[in-house]
């Protein structure tokens, strides 16, 4: 269910960045133990990992790298990071900023990018727009090779109109063009709320209609030496760490990582972008111990998170740690004490058995549907199972009434709804095993969802339990005599009354009242029901709610 | 001789009958088959048992029958959208499901109908090649008539799954001479008889009767027994196995708000497992009531900073509609959320064995609705060790593993967070499911103090070993033949 964003990136380059080789065996049970699950490594040596939806920051090969160095005692702590001093500023709009609240950007020098790196950052720069970035609502990340362009940059509205050459496109469009044709663009028109947020240079090209495309003039290419990054979004935090991961990553790989500066409207003071100042959060030796079952010494607990690339100082009982700007799954101290575990390592933890006494019960209803299988089976019927979700076409072929919950969202139209009644499954079941001999005798005890608007949720799940019973003499007093005796087994008073049901042959059908209490019905199923089913052989069934 | 034996005798005298058919006239099968055996035993009727495959369309295959083969549905998309398209534009042209186009798409390509292609601003594009006949189809139709297929066919559409085996055990009788003529003697056989009678005790004359002798290889035919399901049995075991741990079990409702399945985990609003593609939505009404304002308000306060946790939160507020929006559970965890909200005991086991439903691929390891075992562990002295603990016991005795691994994983409601992955006999390394201690945050909301530890295991994969199945689907199987011999 949570999202595990698949990387991929060349094996030999990765090994040469962790600065070891380990066997794949022995890589991918080291990464295992880090949040980063191996898939294998192809025939052309790229090696394809699953990455926690928590780390943003390992979704490239210098983050899986830089932490896999920390835990194998290579590098440890806070990795170096120098930012060069602005030179490049944004000038950042009004207008624009109502539309994406957050703009800052960073430029790096010295790269040197091939076909494959390049794929590797577009794919790195995808992962985080769809993870951190929530499909680039909350940050929306854009590359560009700054020698293309001419600083400083404006963030403002575009007109309708103004036009450029998008990525992926035949020519140039305009604006509103790219928001109707391109595919970018119907993908994310619904973030503009009819605007045209866009990156100008001072010669007044496009930089990039964000967060949507880039212009194809700035694109990043084998030949480009500087790039120039952006991030617009809705959170400035979330900004702000995913720019950290990009900047990070390049000045791990050697290149000059600087700062931009992003000026305000209103004369407000300028935003020095990216914030890379390290997260401080404190936490107590003991109040870790109590949580993970350890005695770890606060010199041990520095180390463990030394390993975690997490700086930590001891304080008597407490610990000061700094947390590198790139991480960005710190909300509360308890995280802290997971990176403790981690850098102890899983593996090394003795588990052990709560030890206090508890009564050990099965549920009330449990134990109903228990007995209520076990006199089903006693009465000749065999057990059967079917799923919740169902279709109102099946509960049509059975003339079954009652309103049924529909799914919004279903992925097939034979499990479009919630089951109301047991009874269609079961005539299901049976036109399934034509070829079956008879007598066929089949129940089901087992869940269905009805309306109930008393309930704050609006529909109550109920447990029933159905049979069928199916062959050539099969009747009304077949099935009344088992309700008969599982009301006396069960010391309730069985009443019938009389029912009009579509589904039951007419004066051979009856409602079930268990001490007066009206709880289901029973009968000969008509033969328009057995005709829609397929079946050739005289069935009678009950119906009813149990509890 | 007794009626069902005359019946059956009396229905072969004019030649093969077969056996099934005579049972759908009102006969009981398993006395009929007693008393055909028998009657074979003596002589009186010959018996012929056959077994065939037939070849019984799937849904797939009935879809292909109805519409032709999907790579031809989605080549014959590309040639009407002027013979290249991009695959999304192809697919809605052709109205093929996500799943039905992978198929088309992958087949499409390996018959060389489509080949892709990269257009000028590098998009990929699919090109029909040459002409195309559709072969499938025909045998489909074929088969939906009950016709015999050759041995290509029939591999043909099995490999694709568009039909199943649906083996038929036939098996007919009839009448041999002696039979006839026992019959034309009301039942005596040369002086012999086949049945002790009630009259002849009555007037004592059964110490004159010769009754004939059994034939003790054909006398014992099986007998149709009414059965408890195999997987509802594996469920039970599963409950007993930890209620025996000191476990006590509770449930909750299939329908829920998003703010029990959800929101009271400190599940972001905006966290990927609440997309639409994610969880089932209710189509009428789509919104309930929030039952709680206490909880509520504490919930949301966490949500936008922490509350008192000390945490930062998540920062942004909650949408009260989303919160009263209404779902099918999409997992179980909600289930432990509202437990310590209403019935919070301590020291405490609770366990739960629920359905949970969730849109996916449908195929022969994933379904959209199947059962999680869940559960959580109060108590004060409560640490990391007693999870791992916890996991250790149920991966030994419920899942009967060989070996355990913990691995580290993530979920916005556990910290820290695993998962315990299982080494049982016959397969390998199998994740079942994930666990960690309750985030303070979501434990402040509800009002625990305490440490809690929980976990949410998928317990289908192994049922299918201990059921012996070889599709997920077949847990909730509607083959007779399957519910009576698993």
């Amino acid at each position: 269910m949570i999202l595990m964003p698949t990387v991929s990136f060349r094996k030999d380059v990765f090994d040469k960045a962790v600065g070891s080789k380990l066997p794949l065996e022995k890589l991918a049970g080291e990464l295992e133990q880090m949040k980063v699950e191996v898939n294998g490594v192809d025939a052309n040596g790229v090696l394809s990992v699953e990455v926690t939806g928590d780390r943003p920051d390992l979704m490239s090969l210098r983050g899986i790298a830089r932490a896999l160095r920390g835990k194998l005692g290579v590098d440890k702590g806070v990795p170096k990071l120098e930012l060069g001093r602005f030179s490049i500023k944004i000038v950042a709009d009004k207008q624009a900023l109502k539309v994406r609240p957050v703009v800052v950007g960073a430029v790096v020098e010295g790269v040197s990018l091939d076909e494959m790196s390049i794929a590797e950052l577009f794919q790195q720069q995808e992962k985080l727009d769809s993870t951190i970035g929530r499909a680039r609502k909350r940050v929306s990340i854009g590359l560009y090779d700054l020698d293309a362009l001419k600083p400083p940059f404006a963030f403002k509205l575009a007109a309708e109109d103004a036009a450029f050459t998008p990525l992926k496109a035949n020519g140039s469009m305009t604006m509103r063009q790219v928001l109707e044709e391109h595919p970018a663009g119907r993908e994310y028109a619904h973030l503009l709320r009819g605007k045209y947020p866009v990156l100008e240079d001072s010669a007044g090209e496009v930089l990039s209609l964000v967060p949507v495309i880039n212009n194809a003039s700035s694109a990043v290419t084998p030949s480009t030496r500087r790039l120039f990054i952006d991030h617009t979004g809705s959170d400035r935090h979330a900004c702000n760490a995913s720019l950290n991961i990009l900047c990070q990553d390049f000045f791990d790989a050697g290149c000059k990582v600087s700062k931009v500066a992003v000026e305000h409207p209103d004369g407000a003071k300028a935003t020095i972008t990216p914030d890379n100042s390290l997260q401080e959060m404190s936490f107590s030796a003991s109040a870790c111990n109590k949580l993970l079952g350890s005695s770890f010494k606060p010199p041990e607990i520095v180390s463990f998170l030394a390993r975690q690339r997490i700086g930590a100082k001891a304080v008597g009982d407490r610990l000061d740690c700094s947390i590198p700007a790139y991480r960005y799954d710190f909300l509360h101290p308890v995280d802290l004490v997971e990176e403790v575990a981690l850098g102890f390592g899983y593996l090394n933890f003795k588990p052990v058995v709560p030890s206090f006494f508890t009564r050990g019960s099965l549920n009330a209803e449990t134990l109903e549907e228990n007995a209520c299988r076990d006199f089903m089976v006693g009465a000749g019927f065999t057990e059967t199972l079917q799923y919740v979700l169902s279709s109102p076409a099946r509960a049509a072929k059975s003339l079954s009434q009652g309103e049924m919950v529909e799914i919004l969202n279903p992925v097939s139209g034979d499990y479009a709804a919630a089951r109301g009644a047991l009874l269609p499954g079961l005539l299901e079941l049976l036109s399934k095993n034509t070829h079956y001999p008879y007598p066929q005798r089949v129940f089901e005890v087992g869940p269905v969802i009805v309306p109930d608007s008393l309930l704050p949720e609006k529909m109550r799940t109920q447990t029933r339990l159905a049979c069928v019973s199916c062959h050539a003499s099969s009747s009304l007093t077949e099935v009344a005599s088992v309700l008969a005796e599982f009301a006396g087994r069960f010391k309730r008073k069985l009443s019938l009354s009389k029912l009009s049901s579509r589904q039951f042959l007419e004066g051979r059908q009856a409602e079930v009242l268990l001490d007066g209490k009206p709880v289901g019905s029973a009968g000969e199923v008509h033969p328009q029901v057995l005709e829609n089913h397929g079946l050739q052989v005289p069935a009678a069934a009950f119906e009813i709610i149990l509890g | 001789m007794n009626d069902v034996e005359e019946r059956a005798l009396r229905a072969a005298a004019k030649g093969w009958v077969d056996a099934k058919l005579l049972a759908s006239k009102g006969v009981d099968y398993s006395a009929l088959m007693s008393a055909v055996a028998k009657l074979e035993s003596e002589g009186l009727l010959e018996v012929k048992r056959a077994a065939k495959c037939d070849l019984v369309l799937t849904p797939e295959g009935e879809y292909c029958c109805s519409n032709g083969a999907l790579e031809c549905i989605l080549a014959q998309a590309v040639r009407e959208l002027g013979g290249r398209a991009t695959l999304g534009k192809a697919l809605a042209a052709a109205e093929l499901s996500p799943q039905q186009g992978a198929i088309a798409l992958q087949w499409a390509v390996r018959k060389k109908l489509l080949a892709p292609r990269k257009d000028t601003s590098g998009e990929t594009v699919f090109e029909c090649v040459g002409e195309f006949v559709d072969e499938l189809q025909p045998v489909l139709e074929k088969l939906k008539k009950g016709a015999a297929a050759s041995s290509s066919e029939r591999e043909l559409v099995l490999s694709r799954r568009l039909a199943e085996e649906h083996e038929v055990k036939s098996f007919s009788f009839r009448a041999t001479d002696a039979g006839r003529k026992a019959l034309a003697a009301g039942g005596r056989i040369g002086g012999e008889v086949s049945q002790l009678s009630s009259q002849s005790l009555k007037d004592g004359s059964w110490r004159k009767l010769r009754l004939k002798p059994y034939d003790l290889v054909t006398v014992a035919a099986p007998l149709q027994v009414a059965r408890k399901h195999a997987y509802v049995e594996f469920l039970q075991r599963m409950r007993e196995s930890l209620a025996g741990m000191g476990f006590r079990e509770v449930r909750a409702p299939l329908a829920e708000l998003e703010f029990w399945n959800m929101d009271a985990l400190f599940m972001p609003q905006d966290h990927p497992a609440r997309d639409i593609h994610d969880v089932f939505k209710v189509k009428h009404p789509r919104e309930g009531d929030l039952p709680d304002a206490e909880v509520f308000k504490r919930v949301m306060a966490v949500h936008a900073n922490g509350g008192d946790t000390g945490s930062r939160g998540w920062r942004y507020e909650m949408d009260k509609r989303l919160s009263r929006s209404l779902v099918l559970r999409s997992h179980d965890t909600g289930i432990s959320a509202r437990t310590l909200r209403y019935d919070f005991r301590s020291p405490d086991r609770v366990f739960f064995l629920a359905r949970v439903f969730r849109p996916d691929e449908i195929d022969w390891k994933h379904f959209i609705e199947f059962n999680q075992l869940g559960g959580f562990v109060v108590g004060e002295s409560l640490s990391f060790r007693e999870l791992l603990g916890c996991l250790e016991v149920f991966a030994h005795e419920v899942f009967g593993a060989k070996e355990i691994k913990f691995i580290p994983h993530y979920y916005p409601f556990t910290e820290p967070s695993v998962d315990l992955a299982v080494k049982v006999a016959g397969r390998g390394w199998t994740e079942v499911g994930g666990a960690g201690m309750f985030r303070p945050e979501m434990l402040s909301a509800l009002g625990v103090s305490q440490p809690v530890v929980a976990w949410g295991l998928g317990i289908d994969r192994l049922a299918m070993l201990s059921v012996d199945v070889k599709d997920i689907r077949d847990l909730f199987s509607s083959d007779l033949e399957l519910l009576r011999t698993r």
